[in-house]
């Protein structure tokens, strides 16, 4: 994971300027996002808000690689990605970016060791014995290597999704995406999963999370708030620990 | 090497994890790929590969063309085919054979009958076949007076003399003759039905135009084609014709490749059958991509997470294709074993009369086609979830963690069952078709009663029963008499007589004339079935006499001719009934024996050429006055026929220790074996369209059953809304029975164009026959209807609750 402690004066990881995208489907237009500006800067803990249906996973999905702007530019750590061939993406995605899923998304087949791993099989150059090395180190740092050898159909879904957790970081991403990690958890588990998430972001990780949550838009730095495809509100604020979440009232198990 | 091991283990890990998916698929597989490679290994051995002789598409067959009195093909006259030899100069050699049946004797064995061909001495050089011992024949040994000699094929040499290296030189003893062994034919050489090969010699007396005993085949010069040869045979016929108009009116020639000759009857079936296998792998293919199409839905999420962790379309193709290796590898290998068992099992129930299906042999070149037709579907189908990786909902489906609607591949699963069950129509009509036909030939009346009826074929070598000491062959006919009267004697036989050629067999040929009703000049003289028979034939067979007498004791050799004629002969000479008392005439064969003949009585027709063939015109003889050596002996039993044949045998040793006693089949078996064939067929396309019907049962169960999965919560709200049972039934089964009547419609329209190929091979049914038509149809839609029901009732099981709590 990129160590930097401070982000306020930090470069900036990405950079999207007047981004839009338009689905069309059967003649019918819809503005999923219209001139999105936004800087995320290396280090940076931030969150997407904003009511279903208003662009939240369209955007991380850009962010992302899974998709390309209809207009605007996205530069990612200073490079522009509108003109990459398909593989030159996935190789970004592969080594820049982590996903957490609502659905966690593991691949039932595979072990709990396996699905961390995947995404080292993907990269070239890559000895087994380091893969393995950091597979291990990832699976520690969320507390899962005792369950290696599991099938996710065998784990709790908070054990799921902290196995996807070190799946994402296991690549040491330049940013992590997160796309409502909570989403399909009960409170206990869902206060474990983002308190993981706020020990690597201590770390220095770069994360961006899509939530409806409000609590759970607490812990990060920044929320921007989306509404009809357009960021109606940029605040933010300092990062909370899950104790002073709880101590301000929070019901948190 | 690390990504295929991982890619590997992946694969099999799916694979054993889902054992019911991937049994169905390798059986799909195994099936379609099987039956191919068996069928399409004897099309291929038997009509395809080129027969093993030199330049094997320059040999052709010289037929006669007796277009004009209505016999069709014939063989050759021996004067005829050296006048041949002696004008065409289209061969670079014109030779010829005729088959012949010799008793073998003192040889070490019992007696045997045995098939000997006589050939040309340049045929064998012709075929570009040398013997693998000793030598051929030479010029001089196709002469009259030479000495007998004889080569063997490879088998008679092995199982009959032991493969004994003193067999070149040694003696054999055949009808009496001794015939010394000069060589011994290469391992699998068979011409005709030869086990003995012998010159073919000229026969004083016999060898006159009019005996049609051979059958010339020659190689084309080089440069000529088969059209301008058969131009040249034509008119040399032509010249014959004006020649000798006694014997060659209305006869000419034309000449057909020997490859058509060997395998032309087998042809249409064996493509029939080819064709049906076919189906059945196209059937085979669209249940893979449908399984592998419902599959792919499934993958679609997992491939979808791997493009977001970073996989390139490469990494998910490569594993994709890995796993659809495996399952075409393990589909092939089995489908390897299902040829082998089929290819075997065909050759063991397949009945007499397919052309070179010993020398059939698993053919690489068709296991490879199938297999790349399967594996290309695996791959085409496998791959689908990378290519649609590509699309933008990709992070929809990651999101919605796969509960995606599939919709635009349940289309095209659905394009899929309607193709299929489409093709399963076109199958299960053709076998429809010939079941049908084949209940039809079944039910046609030979014309006798096939029940307790023994035939015993007994040849009685001409040296001893027709020596030049005795012309009208007393001895024979004393020999039947006394067996016949012996057999008739023991416990259980009803009763005995003895005939030339059993009911439905074809035998001889002559011609005759009916003075003052129908005496052209010879040559163009009417021929009609011979059959000498001694009295009481026709109640032991059960042929019934439908007009005057039987032949009886009284009309022996001495006495005046008579003869009894079939319902055919009548109604082409005498429509109005009426053939009593008219006299036929026929060349004279033996001296002192009647050639005029009164007809004293009429039978009813018997399907001499097979159930499915015209009657001929059929003149049966008393025997005495026709004596002929060769005769079934035919025994009508109160008892299982074979029980008696012990006895039988006992008798006919006791007269002449020396007959070989072989073939013997009851009648119903010679009934039976004739349509043998037709039933064979028959089966094997019955075999195959049930397999295509439970292929495209099982694609149909798999789209609805996967249907209904997918539409699990659709399902539910419905059913929340206040839907019935009964509701969702309909639901479910009005879909399925909506993609089988659209492939049924399809399935007739294609069937009306496929089945014409099957024309030839129908009897008295229409290749658009309605019924059959729709009773396939019915039965397609009844199983095509189960297989709805079975998902549609686990449809109406879903808990509206649970299904609308997974959202």
């Amino acid at each position: 994971m990129n160590q930097n402690g401070d982000s306020s004066d930090a470069r900036p990881l990405i950079g999207l300027d007047a981004v839009a995208k338009v689905f069309y489907t059967e003649e019918v237009e819809t503005h999923a996002l219209s001139d999105i500006h936004l800087e995320i800067p290396e280090g940076e803990f931030l969150s997407v808000a904003g009511p279903s249906g208003c662009g939240k996973s369209t955007l991380l999905s850009l962010l992302g690689l899974l998709d390309t702007p209809t207009n605007g530019e996205y530069l990612l750590d200073g490079q522009p990605v509108a003109e990459l061939s398909a593989s030159q993406r996935a190789r970004i995605r592969n080594r820049h970016i982590g996903f957490v899923f609502q659905a966690f998304n593991l691949i039932g087949d595979l072990t709990v060791y396996e699905n961390v791993e995947l995404p080292l099989t993907y990269r070239e150059g890559l000895g087994s014995s380091e893969r393995k090395e950091r597979t291990l180190e990832a699976l520690e740092r969320v507390g899962m290597s005792h369950r290696r050898n599991h099938y996710p159909a065998q784990l709790s879904g908070g054990q799921q999704q902290r196995v996807a957790v070190a799946r994402a970081v296991v690549g040491d991403p330049l940013i992590l995406l997160a796309d409502e990690p909570t989403g399909n958890l009960d409170s206990r588990n869902g206060g474990a999963v983002m308190d993981l998430l706020k020990d690597l972001h201590e770390e220095g990780a770069t994360i961006c999370m899509v939530t409806h949550d409000p609590r759970y838009a607490e812990f990060s730095e920044r929320t921007i708030h989306l509404f009809d495809g357009r960021i109606v509100e940029d605040e933010e604020h300092a990062g909370k620990a899950i104790e002073e979440l709880r101590e301000s009232g929070w019901e948190i198990a | 090497m690390d990504d295929l091991i991982r890619n590997l283990r992946y694969a099999l890990r799916q694979l054993t994890r889902r054992p019911g998916f991937a049994a169905v698929v390798v059986l799909t597989l195994a099936l379609g790929i099987g039956a191919n490679t068996a069928i399409f290994s004897v099309v291929d051995g038997v009509l395809l590969q080129p027969l093993p002789y030199d330049d094997p598409d320059e040999l052709v067959i010289l037929w006669g063309d007796e277009g004009g009195i209505g016999t069709g093909s014939s063989g050759t006259s021996y004067p005829d085919l050296v006048d041949f030899q002696d004008q065409a100069a289209s061969f670079e050699t014109l030779a010829a054979w005729n088959d012949e049946t010799y008793t073998l004797t003192g040889y070490g064995g019992e007696p045997v009958r045995v098939p000997l061909t006589r050939v040309t001495w340049d045929l064998f050089p012709m075929l570009g076949v040398a013997p693998a011992m000793g030598r051929g024949f030479t010029e001089s040994e196709d002469r009259l007076g030479a000495p007998d000699v004889a080569v063997l094929t490879y088998a008679f040499w092995r199982d009959r003399l032991g493969a004994s290296p003193e067999a070149i030189g040694s003696t054999l003893t055949a009808d009496g003759r001794a015939f010394e062994v000069v060589g011994v034919m290469p391992e699998g050489f068979q011409w005709s039905r030869g086990e003995i090969y012998a010159p073919l010699v000229a026969r004083w007396g016999e060898d006159f135009r009019g005996n049609h005993r051979l059958v010339p085949i020659g190689r084309l010069a080089a440069g000529v084609s088969i059209e301008e040869a058969d131009a040249e045979v034509k008119a040399i016929a032509a010249r014959l014709e004006r020649m000798y108009p006694e014997d060659n009116t209305d006869r000419s020639a034309y000449l057909e490749p020997y490859r058509d000759t060997v395998v032309g009857s087998i042809r249409p079936t064996l493509w029939a059958v080819f064709g049906m296998v076919g189906l059945v792998l196209l059937i085979a293919c669209a249940n893979v991509a449908n399984i592998l199409l419902t599959r792919a839905t499934e993958r679609g999420q997992e491939v979808a997470l791997r493009t977001a962790l970073g996989a390139g379309r490469g990494d998910i193709a490569r594993q994709l294709v890995t796993e659809s290796l495996i399952l075409t590898g393990l589909g092939g290998a089995l489908g390897l074993g299902v040829a082998a068992t089929g290819l075997e099992l065909l050759r063991s129930t397949a009945p007499p009369g397919i052309p070179r299906l010993a020398n059939v042999g698993l053919d690489a070149g068709v296991l490879f086609f199938a297999l790349a037709i399967t594996v290309a579907t695996g791959l085409v189908f496998g791959l689908l979830p990378s290519l649609q990786a590509a699309r933008r909902d990709l992070h929809l489906k990651l999101k919605e963690g796969g509960r995606d609607g599939g919709r635009g591949r349940g289309r095209l699963s659905q394009v899929v069952v309607v193709g299929e069950v489409a093709l399963a129509m076109v199958a299960i009509v053709a076998a429809g078709l010939l079941v049908n036909s084949f209940v039809r030939l079944q039910a046609v009346d030979p014309g006798f009663e096939a029940e307790s009826v023994l035939v015993v074929p007994i040849s009685l070598p001409d040296d001893t029963y027709a020596a030049p000491d005795d012309p009208t062959a007393t001895r024979a006919i004393a020999f039947y008499e006394e067996v016949e009267r012996r057999v008739g004697a023991l416990p259980g036989v009803e009763s005995v007589a003895s005939a030339y050629m059993h009911p439905l067999e074809g035998g001889w040929e002559s011609s005759f004339s009916i003075p003052g009703v129908f005496d052209p000049p010879e040559g163009q003289r009417p021929e009609a079935r011979l059959r000498p028979i001694t009295p009481g034939y026709f109640s032991t067979v059960g042929l019934s006499l439908l007009e005057g007498r039987d032949i009886t004791d009284r009309d022996a050799a001495a006495a005046p001719g008579v003869v009894v004629v079939n319902e055919s002969f009548e109604k082409t000479f005498f429509p109005d009934g009426d053939a009593l008392g008219y006299t036929v005439r026929r060349a004279q064969w033996w001296e002192g024996l009647p050639f005029e003949y009164e007809i004293i009585g009429v039978v009813g027709d018997v399907k001499m050429d097979g159930l499915d063939a015209e009657v001929p015109m059929a003149m049966y003889f008393s025997q005495p006055q026709f004596p002929f050596t060769a005769m079934n002996l035919v025994v009508a039993t109160s008892v299982p026929p074979r029980s008696v044949l012990p006895a039988v045998q006992d008798i006919i040793w006791d007269v002449d220790a020396e007959l070989p006693i072989e073939n013997v089949q009851t009648l119903a078996e010679l009934s039976s074996g004739s349509v043998a064939s037709e039933r064979f067929r028959t089966a094997l396309v019955s075999l195959f369209a049930a397999l295509a019907l439970a292929l495209s049962a099982i694609g149909i169960y798999g789209v609805l059953s996967y249907n209904v999965a997918r539409r699990t919560r659709e399902l539910g709200l419905r059913m929340s809304l206040g839907a019935r049972t009964t509701d969702v039934l309909r639901l479910v089964v009005r879909q399925g029975m909506t993609l089988t009547g659209i492939g049924l419609l399809a399935g007739v329209l294609l069937s009306l164009v496929a089945t014409n190929a099957l024309a030839t091979l129908l009897f008295e049914v229409s290749p658009t026959d309605l019924a059959t038509f729709a009773i396939v149809a019915a039965v397609l839609g009844a199983v095509a209807l189960v297989a709805c029901l079975l998902p549609a009732t686990r449809a109406t099981r879903v808990d509206p609750m649970v299904a609308l709590r997974n959202d």
